[in-house]
């Protein structure tokens, strides 16, 4: 037992040391330029808490590199992290204090769409510039709103490059679609049905089914008795590993196809092999020649000694992207000046190289990103798209 | 027809989980006379015993089932010792409480213990395939409808010759009667706490293999529970069989006939005209022997 | 010999005491009478006596024994045993079923002798189901032991009740206005049955409202009124005390009943 008066004065000391070293602290950096600050939005706890800590990871490796060459203009960057906990009420309170308080010059972020939604009104009034690496919805580059910037490909993009790849290398007269009775899966019906029909092919079966089913034999035996040619399944691993299982059981031999979520190694986990064959899509693989990828894979490696995914990558990029922007930009007293010339930076960049591809924006803010057209072949991926890489 | 028969098995699968996991729940009503909202959970609980049994500790399949059986039999001991024995004749609020207190503390326990992803239990029996006339399914679905049914028939034996079971009928028409003929009514509390606890874990480990294992399933499994239980009358164990496999082979039809659009509309559509025109459910509380 | 004695028992729920300070004796081989208007405490003593309440005061003493606060099942084993004033039947057990229930309490194997149905478990069941047939058959009822409880006439459904008590092998039978909704005759039947029950060896405490009834089988009666014990003594006595005839007219000037 520690006596109260000991830890009163243990207490004590603290807090001077505390008080002395940030004085310290404070005194030195003054000598040099004061730091870049960059909010980060992402649900660091609560149920995305782990695709959020390798965002953060994607995004703290950036952070480290870019010092280590001098930082940017001369200045070291910073990140600040804010926890949205995937609530969109959260993650509105996170941007304000970003925002306002922190004063950071740029906002990456967040996971979750509907955070997005919710908090981008807040940058927007804010004037500052947003780069959202992972958030999906359309209506986040639909809104007209002029600081917000998205690198990654939205869901009708990356559907309607499946649709396109599957067309034309395979010649298929019948799809079946199976997709979650959300807005997510609706939309990815939506898409891929309207080009499977443009391409003068027909859709034989649009079923649908609720997160947390389990069973689609019901589904799967209506589809098989329609008999097409290929099978699209328009969800996440959980329920799409399950689809995949029990057409195998059914004996529905058809083509599989699928989205990004399909293309994770906890996927073919729980497929048990049901996933030979199936194609999907991939906003990052780690198995290409691009020397910037490698170079990403190896850092990230090392430092947090396993290989990275999708979130990873795309925080990375996000932060590059932010860099370049900023360079552009140049030196800017005034806040808010600064934050529009970096948001004017970021409108003009155009093919800048990046860990999933090369990045252009459009005028809604949206990244020409393309996606990987990966094939699952005994727990492998095989890309084939794009080819020669 | 080769799509009916097909369709039919689907839902005879469905209903046989839906019914093992209704039973418990309306005999901890009938007999305890409090509504258990950690039902699920006692499913979810039950089947990853089950997969640590089997998968972890690799024992055969029917072993690892048993043991699953018999170690939730004994964590409903447990459960009726400490939460339900103390919630005994409390208002409803409490009973609400405390078990959705139990149903929170399992599902977290879960989520810490086993991590919130979802992972496989693979069986022998799930890579045995039965194809005849066009149809199609693995011998574990088959072992899935099968189990259940001769579960049913042994609760069945049981609560109706045994003089325990008849012990459980009677608490469950008048507690105080039942511990004036000299019943023990702590026993008979155990007991039918033990049943139900295991005829939940009998349904995840049935069902673990075919689909896959996380703490969320509980979830989704709670609610057609109940709309089976308040379907089949609250209470009545033939009604939850009955139930059960109505709602299954509904569903499963459903989709195969009209769309899967309506699935799970059709299972609260019959539960909500069922509450409108038959407050009792279907087969009521005196038409039929409660528990 | 006292078989059932209490002392200065006493209940009260709230502000109200419902049992106030009651001694009463009751020796074997006795059929003794308790009656009382609406509301005086009888089936409270009754609730007292079988362990489902708890005296606030007082002793209950069985067999020289004390068993209040002990649990209902406890004194059903003790040898003490009821009907109700409402009747509880099992009702959508059978006849036989209710019976074999009442029986229970006779069956010493253990828990997992039960279980797992063992010799010892299949040997007391069969003894049960000799000694339920052998209750039915005295008391009439055996052709109907596969109905339905809930089929039975109302005049047979408490005569079941009291079967059903006495299959548990009580010494003391507590019954609790066991001629309420009887026509002439059926009561008639029912005092012989009374007797009956007593002459097998069994002693009876009886609550009833219906006077012939208990005027010609009781041999002592006490009256209770708002609680406390107003009266002991046989018929006789009874009829002609001053302060019975008081309350009882009294509450009827009141209620009405
Ligand atoms: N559990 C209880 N809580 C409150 N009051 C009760 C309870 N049980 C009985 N009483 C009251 O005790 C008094 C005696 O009731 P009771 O014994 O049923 O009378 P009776 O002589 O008609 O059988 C009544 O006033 C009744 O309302
Ligand atoms: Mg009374």
């Amino acid at each position: 037992m520690i006596g109260t008066k000991t830890r009163a004065l243990v207490a004590l000391l603290l807090v001077v040391s505390v008080l002395v070293s940030g004085l310290l602290v404070a005194g030195c950096s003054k000598a040099e330029k004061e730091p870049i600050k960059i909010g980060v939005i992402g649900p660091f706890t609560g149920p995305n808490a782990k695709p959020g800590g390798r965002m953060k990871e994607g995004i703290e490796l950036a952070v480290e590199e870019i010092n280590a060459k001098g930082g940017i203009n001369g200045r070291k960057i910073v990140a600040i992290f804010e926890d949205d906990a995937s609530q969109p009420a959260q993650s509105v309170a996170a941007a304000e204090k970003l925002t306002t308080r922190d004063e950071v010059l740029l906002v990456i972020g967040a996971y979750n769409s509907a955070c997005v939604l919710a908090h981008m009104q807040v940058t927007e009034r804010e004037k500052t510039p947003q780069i959202n690496p992972i958030a999906v919805a359309t209506a986040i580059t639909e809104s007209g709103n002029k600081y917000m910037f998205r690198n990654c490909a939205t869901n009708p993009m990356q559907v309607s490059q499946l649709a396109d790849y599957v067309l034309k290398n395979f010649n298929f007269q019948k799809f079946a679609m199976l997709f979650e009775n959300t807005d997510y899966g609706r939309g990815i019906a939506e898409v891929f049905g309207a080009s499977v029909r443009q391409a003068g092919k027909q859709v034989v079966a649009e079923e649908a089914y609720n997160i947390g089913d389990t069973d689609f034999y019901s589904q799967l035996t209506k589809i098989k008795n329609l008999g097409p040619d290929a099978l699209l399944i328009g969800g996440n691993l959980t329920e799409g590993s399950q689809i995949a299982r029990q057409a195998r059981e059914l004996g529905l031999n058809v083509q599989l196809m699928g989205l990004g979520g399909l293309s994770s190694p906890e996927f073919d986990q729980l497929c048990d092999g049901a996933n030979e064959g199936l194609i999907c899509t991939s906003y990052f693989e780690v198995g290409t020649d691009d020397p910037l990828v490698k170079k990403f894979v190896e850092a990230y490696e090392k430092k947090f000694g396993k290989p990275p995914e999708m979130f990873a990558a795309a925080a990375y990029e996000a932060v590059y992207i932010a860099e370049e922007a900023i360079k552009k930009a140049g030196e800017h007293k005034n806040l808010a000046e600064w934050r529009q010339a970096v948001r004017d930076a970021l409108a003009k960049i155009k093919d800048l190289p990046g860990v999933q591809g090369p990045t252009t924006f459009d005028e809604k803010g949206q990244a020409d990103k393309k996606v990987y057209i990966v094939q699952w072949k005994n727990h492998e991926k095989v890309i084939l798209y794009p080819t020669g890489k | 027809m080769q799509n009916f028969i097909q369709q039919v098995m689907n839902g005879l699968v469905l209903g046989s989980v839906y019914a093992l996991i209704a039973l418990g729940l309306t005999m901890i009503y009938g007999v305890l006379g409090l509504i258990n909202w950690a039902h699920g959970e006692f499913y979810m609980v039950g089947a990853f015993v089950g997969y640590i049994l089997a998968v972890r500790m690799g024992l055969p399949y029917f072993v690892a089932l048993v043991g699953a059986m018999l170690i939730m039999a004994v964590f409903g001991i447990v459960v009726e010792r400490v939460v339900f024995l103390p919630l005994r004749g409390r208002p409803n609020m409490n009973v609400i409480i405390g078990t959705l207190g139990l149903s929170v503390f399992l599902l977290d326990g879960a989520n810490l213990t086993m991590g919130p992803d979802p992972v496989r239990f693979p069986s022998i029996y799930t890579d045995q395939f039965i194809r005849v006339l066009g149809i199609s399914f693995t011998v574990q679905r088959l072992l899935v409808v099968i189990v259940t049914l001769v579960l049913i028939a042994v609760l069945r034996l049981f609560i109706r010759n045994h003089k325990l079971g008849k012990a459980m009928r009677a608490c469950s028409q008048d507690l105080q009667a039942a511990s004036l003929m000299g019943i023990e009514i702590n026993h008979v509390a155990m007991i039918t706490a033990a049943i139900a606890a295991s005829l939940a874990a009998a349904a995840g480990t049935l069902i673990g293999p075919i689909f896959l294992v996380n703490p969320q399933m509980s979830i989704a499994a709670v609610g057609k529970a109940f709309a089976v239980t308040i379907l089949g009358g609250l209470g009545n164990v033939e009604g939850a069989v009955v139930a059960g496999f109505t709602l299954g082979l509904a569903e499963s039809l459903t989709v195969a006939y009209i769309s899967s659009y309506l699935k799970e509309i059709v299972a609260f559509a019959i539960l909500i005209t069922t509450l409108v025109f038959k407050p009792e459910g279907i087969f009521g509380k005196h038409s039929v022997e409660k528990v | 010999m006292r078989l059932l004695e209490t002392k200065q028992l006493t209940i009260r729920f709230g502000g109200l005491t419902a049992v106030d300070h009651v001694d009463l004796v009751v020796n074997k081989g006795e059929i003794v009478g308790l009656i009382g208007p609406n509301g005086s405490g009888k089936t409270t003593i009754f609730n007292m006596v079988t362990g489902i309440y708890t005296p606030t005061e007082g002793e209950i003493l069985f067999g020289g024994q004390p068993i209040h606060g002990a649990k209902p099942h406890v004194i059903t084993e003790r040898g003490i045993s009821r009907t109700f004033q409402n009747i509880r039947l099992f009702q959508s057990l059978s006849v036989m079923e209710n019976v074999l229930i009442g029986c229970h309490c006779r069956m010493k194997q253990n828990f997992f002798d039960d279980l797992l149905a063992t010799k010892k478990f299949l040997h007391e069941e069969s003894q049960a189901r000799r000694t339920a047939i052998e209750l039915l058959d005295v008391f009439g009822l055996l052709d109907l032991q596969h109905e339905t409880a809930r089929n039975l006439p109302y005049g047979l459904q408490r005569k079941l009740e009291i079967v059903r008590a006495l299959a548990s092998k009580p010494e003391l039978l507590l019954l609790d206005e066991p001629a309420a909704g009887m026509n002439p005759q059926e009561s008639l039947a029912l005092m012989a049955l009374i007797r009956q029950v007593r002459d097998r060896g069994v002693t009876v405490l009886l609550v009833e409202h219906d006077m012939k009834v208990v005027m010609g089988i009781c041999e002592r009666i006490a009256v209770l009124n708002y609680g406390r014990k107003i009266a002991e003594g046989t018929a006789a006595e009874i009829q002609s005390n001053e302060e019975v005839i008081q309350a009882y007219l009294g509450r009827q000037a009141k209620t009405g009943a």
